[in-house]
């Protein structure tokens, strides 16, 4: 009797608590399903754990140094119930996670066959080098290069061919929940449409060396005109294969400073030659 | 400081009782062992860092110290007391046995699943010697039926019959040596005349790695075998004290089940 | 910027000088021959004799007991060295750059305290509980192996050396540098600690030219042997050495679990065991296991998590094991559920083969093989679920006596939870992408590793101390110790998580500043573990020569709940032989089993709810709308004044999938008001506080109106933030009102009509 007393206190105080984050305007479609699914997940399991918590804080208060304790009594009903409640639980995790994976932006091969050198299905397209440690972004369509720093058009499908010169790296964009794996040799993809302007931090996410820590930078969203603006300057500009690109990339845009904010020098890593 | 007396008396007390149980081997065979890792790292580290003396001083010292550690201890755990005791434990040292082959087949798997993924990857290879010969029908027979004599040798045994015991044990022994010199023979043929080595593109890697580590099985077999055929001449096992024969019997099937395997997987399987 | 050797080594010099000055000043005080009077030479000789006979003692022991002490020192050196990585890579940081150590320096720190901890404290600690308490548990003479165990314990050694060799060897070069010229000792100025993280990926631990990965290879192979051959043991002598007694039915739940765990390690590390060789050749010899060409690097990452991932439950489950023995001796009641905990660990031990690629999800998987793995993944958390509801219902009705081994689990099983739930978040490939690979993966896994691993260890070393060398430690001390460990890891490791979940990577020297206050309470709470642990060895050390004598047969009054188990037994009987102790008896004793009753479970329970709500459905319903009636005026004045904002009413829409506008969300949430809030009410009333129906329906009130406050909230400020909570109290009030008055006319009716009917 006394449980189901507890439970359902923690109960009534675990609903109190479903509703928790207040959800923050995402800056990708990418970022925006995968909050989606975090809250929706967070509704279950905030409470859950809340509760199982709480069960357990008040077990102890309750029952220290109780005068009356009783001897265990096996229970298999009790314990069918809760591994079935479990269950239950996980397979609600499990499916609504399941259709967010269906989600091209989260898993790129299920916008339809990306075949080796064939074009992306729609939008632009990024050519990203990783090497130790830098990024060296190339734009096919517009033939324009630089480093560190990644430009994108607001709303529209970006998609990213990964290379990396040696090691594994990471590219790794938080706000716009961009994550994936470069390897050497193989080419991998990655997509995503930002749905804000903006600078944002962009890391490499796998261990490759000594100069993992600064092998970061910096991406901007632009909105579409003024990112053509920019594609324009960066084609007339004399060094556009080089690092003048940085200076250019800040003139275009008041708001993209340093990500870093630590020490420009980070992002001017040598270029690498071009890898293809 | 009352109790001082009666602490000193407690963990005296804990001294006398632990005699019983006391072994000098484990530690010796243990640092014969890192001494013999730490030469085979510094080997790597290359000469220019290490002097090469130090390493190979190292290996060996360490291959002594284990060597010798395993003997004084297989010796002191099995042998010694042979007479005396009357090997009750014929279980447990199956069992042992057994879990030792599980923990090896996941040792052999790690190899097989780099072939496997090279083998759904670009094949075949450049390099892509012949590597099925008569040299390998021979070989794989030769163990195959080294399994047998080991086997009907066990039954004798158990059946009383000495002297046919001692024969196929013996001829178990020498099918194994035989083995081991085909197997060199073939690694020397690779190797010189077709200049095939661990090195020589993504199969070489396979090739060596597997049939290495199978060789250094059988080698190790082949020394359990010898010991075990040394013992029988000294007039050791009987009917109800055959628990050597059967781990050694158990290893024995096992390291010959894993070449058909490999034959079948690496052999047959990379040249179609 | 800071020399790392010379300060590692100079700190784990003076830990260790520390140790010694302790124990022998310790021992000093107690021991009579050794203060004052002369020191004649024969008094010498007699010290070194012994001295002499101790030394051979240990290195020649086949004793499973002596065999377990050698295993857990060895351990807590280990623990002690890694702990040693944490806090400088704490200190490090603390500021943004990376101004005390240089980035590389940093990354080494992180490989070699992972796999210091992960491979040579975690496992050698079990296997020394293990040694030492299992034949006991299982009333064996020793181990199966006796030798075999003693070759196994004495691998280790040489292989931390091997593995931590670059710190030792980067030592002696300062040193020797003093003395010789650079070119005469190269080889100890190009020796350093590695840095490649203890996952070793390739083709960055092939390229890496410090010759230091070799020897940490080769170490780390050497563990793996010592370890399978331990595992071996331990099988064993759980199916052939148990007296007759012992059956699977009744063996022990610390048994059952060393068991599943070994049988792990018996799978899990020969292979790895093959992949470290692999590497190796890969190395030196110009093989192409992982090479692009070859299996790739990917082949790396399949095979390192093939054993990472067992690994991971290889040392989780003896803590398990640890905890489902501990705490029901301190709650005073038979472990709740013995099978369904049998049952959990065995499927554990199964599934952790089946869920390794989740470590990948952000690698070139193929993405049905990464949603199959999600799967299995998520399911795992079915037998952690038992467990933990188990352990929790045990504490249930019990007598809960809150020493230090108890208040370790307690914190156990709270950190547990978090961090077990943090594991199903990562399992789910979508969150994963973003939290891979950031400090949200090093939170959830230490809040698993610290704690509960050293929390049980800790627990279990308090709770066998009286059997172990017949003393008390120090129980006060022991209390706050283990307040402080818990406090300590929940500060630091929940602000880990909160710092990956903004989105900061792992494994980076550097940071950017705005992070910088939380590392900075990150490092406080380290700091906090590291003195907790200093704390705990203190105790451990100075009781030995000077905790209170144990004068009973059984320190833990086991007797009176009738959990006096075997290990306790032995004791009993050693303290018998030894000191002519009289058996104790308890003062009374009770049952902490019942297998014959019947439960009262929460399946009664619900029964009982669910008629409840049948019977009163409708007079919920009644008194619902008279409820919300009344809330929605305080509702409709607060969104009149302006302080709340109608437009939040369209996300509990979007919540249940319509559209998102206000009007279908303030629909729903009259729908709800009217039926599912009463409802509940009605079927928890009887266990909210509060004497009167009026009390508790306000009490109810006040309480969901904190939900409602959470989740409408649309950034109110100052007074119109105060205006809005006031707003939504009155209204929630009136609701609460409302209903139970409607209740209360309706029951005094429902009264009536049966006394007229009579
Ligand atoms: C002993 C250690 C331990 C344990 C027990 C676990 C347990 C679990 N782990 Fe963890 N894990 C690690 C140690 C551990 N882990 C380590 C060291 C790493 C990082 C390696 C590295 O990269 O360096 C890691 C990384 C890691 C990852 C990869 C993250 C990444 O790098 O991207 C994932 C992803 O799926 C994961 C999942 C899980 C899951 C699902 C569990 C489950 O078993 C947890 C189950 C437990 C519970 C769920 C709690 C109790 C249950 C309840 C209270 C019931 C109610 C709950 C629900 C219904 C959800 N872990
Ligand atoms: C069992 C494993 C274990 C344990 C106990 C710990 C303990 C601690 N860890 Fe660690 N950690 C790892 C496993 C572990 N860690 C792993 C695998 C990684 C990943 C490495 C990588 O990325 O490559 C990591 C990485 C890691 C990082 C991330 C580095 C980075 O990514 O940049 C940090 C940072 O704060 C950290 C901090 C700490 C701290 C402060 C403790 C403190 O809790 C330490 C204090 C000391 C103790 C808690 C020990 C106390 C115990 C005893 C004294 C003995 C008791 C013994 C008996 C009872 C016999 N650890
Ligand atoms: Cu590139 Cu880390
Ligand atoms: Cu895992």
């Amino acid at each position: 009797m006394r449980l189901s007393r507890a439970v359902a206190w923690l109960c009534v105080l675990a609903l109190g608590a479903v509703a928790f984050s207040s959800p923050a305007a995402a800056q990708s479609v990418n970022r925006a399903a995968i909050d989606d699914l975090n809250e929706q997940l967070l509704y279950v399991a905030l409470p859950l754990t809340l509760f199982v918590e709480l069960t357990l804080v008040y077990a102890i208060y309750r029952f220290r140094n109780n005068d009356r304790p009783k001897p265990t009594v096996d229970d298999p009903a009790l314990e069918i119930t809760w591994t079935a409640a479990t269950g239950a639980i996980l397979i609600f995790v499990g499916v609504s996670a399941f259709f967010v994976l269906l989600n091209p932006y989260i898993t790129p091969a299920a916008a339809g066959p990306t075949d080796a050198g064939g074009q992306a299905a729609d939008g632009m397209e990024v050519e990203v080098l990783a090497y130790q440690w830098g990024w060296e972004f190339h734009y096919p369509e517009s033939n324009v290069t630089t480093q560190s720093r990644l430009v994108l058009p607001k709303n529209e499908n970006v998609t990213f061919r990964l290379e990396s010169s040696r090691v594994i790296h990471s590219l790794y964009i938080p706000q716009l929940g961009v994550k994936q794996d470069i390897f050497p040799g193989q080419t991998t993809i990655a997509r995503t449409k930002p749905t804000q302007t903006g600078s944002y931090r962009l890391h490499c996410a796998e261990l490759c060396g000594s100069g993992h820590s600064r092998m970061d930078g910096t991406v901007i969203v632009l909105n579409q005109s003024e990112y053509d603006d920019w594609v324009q300057r960066q084609r007339n500009a004399p060094s556009a294969n080089g690092t003048a690109s940085n200076g250019t990339a800040t003139s275009a845009n008041g708001t993209a400073t340093s990500a870093t904010g630590t020490d420009a020098a980070r992002i001017s890593a040598p270029p690498r030659a071009h890898a293809r | 400081m009352a109790e001082a007396t009666e602490v000193a008396s407690e963990h005296a007390g804990d001294e006398e009782e632990e005699h019983a149980h006391e072994s000098r081997w484990p530690l010796p065979a243990a640092i014969g062992a890192g001494a013999l890792y730490l030469g085979a790292g510094l080997y790597f580290m290359g000469q220019n860092l290490v002097p090469s003396v130090i390493p190979v001083a190292l290996v060996a010292v360490g291959a002594l110290g284990l060597l010798g550690g395993l003997a004084g201890w297989a010796n002191e755990a099995f042998i010694a007391d042979y007479r005396r005791s009357h090997g009750g434990d014929s279980g447990v040292l199956r069992m042992g046995m057994i879990l030792f082959l599980v923990s090896d087949v996941a040792t052999f798997s790690a190899g097989f699943v780099y072939y496997a993924f090279i083998r759904v990857g670009a094949w075949p290879p450049e390099h892509l010697p012949s590597l099925l010969g008569s040299l390998v029908i021979i070989n794989t027979a030769l163990l195959v039926a080294s399994s047998f004599t080991l086997h009907y040798g066990h039954e004798a045994l158990e059946s009383g019959n000495r002297r046919r015991f001692l024969g196929l044990m013996g001829a178990t022994l020498l099918l194994g040596v035989v083995f081991l010199g085909g197997q060199a023979y073939e690694y020397y043929e690779l190797l010189v005349a077709e200049g095939f080595t661990l090195s020589t593109g993504i199969l070489g890697s396979a090739f060596f790695g597997l049939t290495g580590l199978h060789g250094l099985h059988v080698a190790l077999g082949v020394l359990l075998i010898g010991i075990a055929f040394g013992r029988a001449l000294k007039g050791h096992y009987s009917a109800e004290r055959d628990t050597a024969i059967q781990t050694t019997s158990l290893y024995w099937h096992f390291v010959d089940a894993v070449w058909i395997f490999l034959v079948l997987v690496l052999y047959v399987g990379a040249s179609i | 910027m800071l020399n790392r050797a010379v300060v590692e080594g100079s700190a784990l010099a003076l830990l260790a000088l520390g140790i010694f000055a302790l124990w022998f000043s310790a021992r000093r005080s107690v021991r009579p021959e050794s203060d004052g009077g002369y020191t004649t030479s024969e008094e010498i000789r007699f010290e070194i004799d012994r001295l002499q006979s101790g030394v051979y003692r240990w290195l020649t022991t086949t004793n499973h007991r002596d065999i377990g002490i050698l295993y857990i020192v060895f351990g807590t050196v280990a623990a002690l060295w890694g702990g040693m990585d944490a806090m400088m890579l704490r200190t490090e940081l603390v500021t943004a750059q990376a101004d005390i150590w240089t980035p590389e320096t940093y990354n080494a720190l992180f490989t070699t305290h992972g796999l210091t901890m992960l491979i040579f404290f975690v496992l050698p600690v079990f296997f020394g509980i293990g040694n030492y308490m299992l034949p006991l548990l299982i009333g064996a003479d020793d181990m199966a192996f006796p030798r075999v165990n003693a070759i196994g314990f004495w691998l280790l050694p040489p292989a931390l050396l091997m593995v931590r060799m670059g710190l030792l060897v980067q030592v002696g070069g300062q040193i020797l540098s003093l003395f010789l010229p650079q070119d005469t000792i190269q080889f100890f100025l190009t020796v350093r600690e590695v840095s490649v993280g203890w996952t070793l990926y390739a083709p960055l631990s092939v390229q890496q030219p410090n010759p230091q990965i070799d020897l940490l290879l080769l170490g780390l192979h050497l563990s793996g042997i010592a370890t399978t051959v331990g595992a071996i043991n331990f099988i064993v002598t759980i199916v052939y050495e148990r007296t007759e007694d012992v059956t699977w039915a009744n063996l022990d739940i610390f048994s059952w679990n060393m068991l599943v765990t070994s049988a792990l390690a018996l799978f899990a590390f020969p292979l790895l065991g093959s992949a470290l060789v692999m590497l190796l050749l890969d190395r030196n010899l110009g093989t192409t296991f992982f090479a692009t060409e070859g299996g790739g690097p990917i082949l790396w990452q399949h095979l390192f998590w093939f054993w990472g991932h067992p690994e991971v439950y290889i040392l989780f489950l003896p803590a398990a094991g640890l905890m489902s023995t501990l705490l029901p001796k301190f709650v005073g009641r038979k472990l709740f559920g013995y099978q369904f905990i049998v049952y959990s660990t065995m499927g554990m031990g199964v599934l952790s083969f089946g869920v390794w690629a989740h470590h990948m999800f952000t690698s070139a998987v193929d993405p049905r093989l990464k949603a199959s793995f999600m799967a299995i993944s998520i399911a795992i958390a079915v037998p952690s679920a038992i467990k933990t509801f188990n352990w929790i219902t045990t504490m249930w009705d019990g007598d809960i006596r809150l020493s230090a081994p108890f208040i370790l689990c307690a914190g156990s099983i709270g950190t547990f939870i978090i961090g077990g739930v943090t594991g199903v978040f990562l399992a789910v490939i979508p969150i994963d992408v973003l939290y891979h690979g950031t400090y949200y993966v090093v939170g959830h896994f230490h809040l698993i590793v610290v704690g509960i691993i050293p929390f049980m260890m800790i627990a279990a070393s308090y709770y066998w101390y009286p059997l172990i060398t017949g003393r008390w430690y120090d129980t006060r001390m022991a209390k706050f110790q283990a307040a402080l460990l818990i406090f300590g890891s929940f500060v630091t490791f929940m602000t880990l998580l909160v710092i990956g979940g903004l989105g900061l990577p792992r494994r980076q020297a550097t940071y950017p500043v705005e992070y910088q206050f939380a590392q900075q309470i990150a490092t406080v709470g380290a700091y906090v573990i590291g003195l907790s642990a200093l704390l705990w060895l203190y105790n451990m050390l100075v009781s030995y020569w000077k905790g209170d004598v144990v004068q009973t047969t059984d320190p833990w009054d086991l007797k009176a709940t009738n959990q006096f188990t075997r290990e306790w037994q032995w004791f009993e009987e050693r303290m018998m032989e030894k000191y002519d102790l009289e058996p104790s008896e308890p003062e009374s004793t009770r049952r902490s089993y019942a297998p014959d009753m019947t439960p009262i479970g929460l399946l009664g329970g619900v029964g009982t709810v669910a008629e409840n709500v049948y019977r009163n459905a409708w007079m919920a319903a009644a008194g619902g709308i008279v409820g919300t009636l009344l809330m929605t005026g305080g509702l409709g004045t607060a969104a009149y004044v302006g302080v709340l904002d109608p437009a939040s009413f369209s996300e509990i829409a979007e919540l249940v999938g319509l559209p998102a506008t206000p009007l279908i969300g303030a629909l729903l949430f009259l729908v709800g008001g009217a039926v599912t809030w009463p409802l509940l009410f009605l079927a928890f009333s009887d266990y909210l506080p509060g004497r009167l129906l009026f009390e508790t329906g306000l009490v109810f009130a006040t309480l969901i109106s904190t939900g409602f406050a959470i989740a409408f909230y649309t950034g109110q400020q100052g007074l119109a933030f105060i205006g809005y909570l006031g707003f939504v109290l009155v209204a929630h009030w009136a609701y609460g009102l409302g209903l139970t008055v409607t209740f209360q006319y309706l029951r005094s009716r429902r009264r009536n009509a049966h006394e007229m009917e009579a």
